[in-house]
């Protein structure tokens, strides 16, 4: 004990000599207290999901042990091998599940991403009649979840005759409101008037404008934007238009492998951590390929 | 004469801005104002599924007469859910701010902990959130404890669990406190908080270097730099959290009308789902008008 009380007392010593002012540096006592705080709320955020990924390596007599232990005792891989085991007798090949949620995932983040950056750039910064108006038009429209509009929704993509086809859940990914919103106010926020003038009268197109100068500048916002949009769709199972076995996407059947009532308890935690996996890892790669723009590096 | 057939510079550009919506205004037209303007007119009809189609009776006012006067519980749900959104929107923004702050600082294991903050964004919805759920559920069952509540975790499960780690009972409850709390503000900020952190990315650091060769300190560049730089994320953060918070399936207004829907009585549910709309239309308008300035700036 005493050797911690001078230990702090020559601590303080030194701040003395260092700088004629007592002060605690920011960035000791800072940075403590915001490891300290970032620690605690990442402990809060992964207890459950721990707890989940602990569950997935239990043996089944361990997850309906009395009391419940947290941690496991004989961690073993046979929930996993259940869900392969389960997943190899399918009717449809597992591989055909993985294929569409793959094939769904990949093209509708790309149409997401695409169409919602195209159409925001001139909603923030063209020049055209009516832009104002469908701008709050988009806003108002992302009130209209998915559950209040199920049914009209329904009878319209049945209209256009694309039940059970591909094209259902992926044509609704051209009118994505809030990628259109979030696009939109990114460019507000990163792209100075100056800089699109400055291309204009080098004589750039408004193609060229948006890919040279828009899509680089808002880089962070459409990696945020395919995190969101991949999440999406990867974890959707659009069971209301999809009824072909052989078209249906992972969730559905990984969920009803899960469903199999209290003796896959353990395949279910198994199904989970397999669903986390892609997700996280898109996440990574997208938030460590953000850098600093440099939107505002050609202006002086 | 042949007169070349020309666009002026403006004009050519107003075009090419249409064109670069164009495909979005289809998708919007089919898959929003379709939808949208249909249900429209279920709140002012009586719907009926006959005989494999929809039967829709115009009945003028008829469903918010329903929902105002007979109805005895729609009114003070909505009044208590609507306040309730009104404080916990602006704990949600500023939380998302400053976590996103704080990820946006450079230090050891930076990629690892904006994972850890991503996983309300992993989890949400879908399969992965019902079997985590499940985990718990059946942890809290096996105790005796059964409490259904809408958090993910249960404050009581976690109690347990606590306790079975070896912790005293003292410690346990404090914590139980606080962590029901917090994890529910962290739980529904972790979209905002990615849009913060992508939206601080965007600030050029010139800008910091040069307030710092001016000698500002960190807290005048927080306000002189990063606030007005980031005006319009704020604004959409706030935009977000308002549309997320009011269509949470959790909250009591949506779950009646959700209940409603389910048993598929179409009309009175449009009807309630148009009231609940009108509300937050209007606290949107509200901070539109406030954020006006912001939405101009080059």
């Amino acid at each position: 004990m005493s050797a911690i009380v001078s230990k702090v007392k020559l601590w303080i010593e030194t701040i003395r000599v260092n700088n004629s002012r007592v002060i605690l540096s920011r960035s000791k006592a800072g940075t403590f207290f915001i490891g300290f705080f970032i620690s605690l709320m990442s402990l809060f955020m992964l207890l459950p999901v721990i707890y989940s990924v602990v569950q997935a390596f239990k043996p089944i007599d361990e997850i309906f042990a009395y009391p419940p232990k947290f941690f496991v005792q004989h961690p073993t891989l046979d929930n996993f091998k259940m869900v392969l085991r389960l997943a190899g007798n399918l009717w449809v090949p597992f591989s055909r599940y993985l294929f569409n949620s793959l094939l769904i995932s990949v093209v509708g983040t790309f149409i997401t991403v695409f169409i919602s950056s195209l159409s925001a750039y001139p909603l923030a910064k063209g020049k055209f009649p009516g832009r104002a108006a469908i701008s709050s038009a988009i806003v108002v429209a992302m009130l209209f979840n998915g559950n209040v509009t199920t049914m009209p929704r329904y009878l319209i993509i049945a209209g256009l005759g694309m039940v059970d086809t591909y094209f259902a859940i992926l044509l609704p990914a051209l009118a994505n409101t809030m990628g259109v919103f979030l696009m939109r106010q990114f460019v507000v926020s990163s792209i100075p008037d100056s800089t699109l003038e400055a291309a204009r009268i080098d004589g750039a197109g408004e193609f060229k404008i948006f890919f040279r100068i828009v899509m680089p500048s808002i880089k962070a916002a459409w990696m945020t934007l395919i995190i969101f949009a991949f999440q999406g769709f990867w974890n959707s199972t659009y069971g209301n238009y999809i009824y072909s076995e052989e078209l249906k996407q992972l969730p559905s059947v990984l969920s009803s492998i899960a469903a199999g009532g209290i003796a896959r308890a353990g395949a279910g935690s198994a199904v989970a951590v397999i669903m986390m996996l892609l997700p996280i890892i898109v996440f990574l790669i997208s938030q460590s390929s953000i850098t600093e723009t440099m939107s505002h590096s050609g202006l002086k | 004469m042949k007169r070349k057939f020309r666009l002026s510079l403006t004009q050519r550009q107003s075009w090419a801005g249409r064109c670069f919506v164009l495909p979005f205004y289809l998708g919007f037209l089919f898959f929003y104002l379709g939808p949208i303007s249909q249900s429209i007119r279920f709140a002012f009809s009586d719907v009926e599924i006959l005989n494999g189609a929809l039967a829709i009776d115009f009945n003028s006012f008829e469903n918010f007469n329903t929902i105002f006067n007979v109805d005895p519980t729609y009114k003070t749900q909505l009044i208590s859910t609507v306040t309730k959104l009104l404080w916990q929107v602006p704990v949600i923004i500023v939380a998302s701010l400053f976590i996103a702050l704080i990820l946006k600082s450079k230090f050891h294991g930076r990629t690892l902990v904006r994972g850890v903050f991503f996983l309300p964004v992993v989890l949400a919805g879908g399969i992965v959130m019902s079997i985590v759920q499940s985990d718990t559920v059946s942890m809290q069952v096996m105790n005796g404890s059964m409490v259904s509540s809408g958090t993910m975790v249960d404050s009581n499960g976690l109690k347990d669990l606590l306790v079975n780690m070896g912790l005293g009972s003292e410690i346990t409850g404090f914590i139980n406190t606080i962590y029901s709390k917090l994890f529910n503000l962290l739980w529904k900020s972790g979209v905002q908080m990615i849009i913060f952190l992508s939206g601080l990315q965007s600030i050029p650091n010139s800008l910091y270097e040069a307030s710092s060769i001016e000698g500002a300190t960190a807290w005048e560049d927080f306000w002189k730099i990063t606030i007005p730089m980031i005006g319009p994320i704020i604004m959409l953060n706030i935009f977000y959290t308002i549309i997320e918070s009011f269509m949470d399936s959790s909250n009591a207004v949506m779950q009646k009308m959700l209940a409603e829907f389910s048993i598929a009585n179409y009309g009175l549910a449009s009807a309630m789902a148009w009231v609940y709309f009108i509300i937050a239309a209007a606290l949107l308008g509200i901070i539109a008008f406030a954020f006006r300035r912001v939405n101009v700036k080059s």
